[in-house]
């Protein structure tokens, strides 16, 4: 069996003035990085335009954006390159979800809302057998 | 004579400070120590007893983050909302996360403040 990818998810925010080609080209910009480092786009979210809690480059709203995927290790760096590099990002934000991320256990969790308990995520993914 | 006497006088002197002691225990309600003490009015955390989820502790989540802070936006202590460490622990990690994406606002107090 292969070795489970690392997971991480991103959240970043960009200026609403951006059209939706601006936000699409870099979103796929984003979606081939993924691609090129091994991984796979698990799920993407839109949030949508939301006020701040403080004004952030002036800005008073953003237009949030959230990604979970794997990659191997530099993906996170070159994802963030990335964002630094693009004008229209205000901010952005990862998390590492698990180091062996597990794709079916992601989309039973998204689905419930809720974290699975230990046995249901063994049914998923048996324990390696002792030794 | 004189020997008995001194034995007397230790045993009334030991039993002062028992009764000391106890009386401290007793009227908790002036005594000092009284605002520290749990005993009665602990609180069990409300996560671990299965009233709240401890899922919806994520920074996806500000408006449920928000109910564990301060008008001003101070995270609440434990000692108030009667958490466990371990849950106070991810609430204060996520309250953080939540404030760096400016969905949950710093700490703001002063007349300049919203």
């Amino acid at each position: 069996m292969a070795k489970k990818l690392a997971g991480y998810e991103t959240t970043f925010i960009t200026r609403v003035d951006q059209t939706e080609d601006q936000l699409k080209t870099l979103k796929d910009r984003l979606i081939k990085i993924v691609a090129d480092f091994g991984g796979e786009m698990v799920h993407q979210e839109d949030w949508g335009k939301r006020k701040f809690s403080y004004p952030i480059q002036k800005e008073v709203r953003g237009q949030y954006t959230h990604f979970v995927y794997t990659g191997k290790s530099g993906v996170v760096a070159e994802l963030e390159r990335n964002l630094r590099l693009n004008e229209a990002t205000l901010r952005f934000m990862t998390v590492v979800l698990a180091k062996e991320f597990d794709k079916e256990v992601f989309a039973k969790e998204l689905g419930t809302g809720t974290p699975l308990k230990r046995e249901e995520r063994a049914e998923i993914t048996p324990a390696p057998a002792a030794i | 004579m004189a020997k008995e006497f001194k034995e007397k006088k230790v045993y009334t002197k030991r039993n002062h400070e028992e009764e000391d002691y106890m009386n401290d225990d007793m009227d908790e309600g002036k005594g000092r120590g009284r605002k520290f003490s749990g005993g009665k009015n602990k609180k069990s955390c409300r996560f671990m007893s299965g009233e709240e989820d401890t899922a919806n502790i994520t920074y996806k989540n500000p408006k449920f983050l928000s109910t564990f802070m301060t008008e001003h936006g101070k995270i609440v202590s434990r000692r108030i909302t009667g958490n466990c460490a371990m849950v106070q622990r991810k609430l204060a990690l996520e309250i953080k996360r939540a404030r760096n994406l400016a969905l949950l606002g710093f700490v703001s107090v002063g007349p300049n403040s919203n």
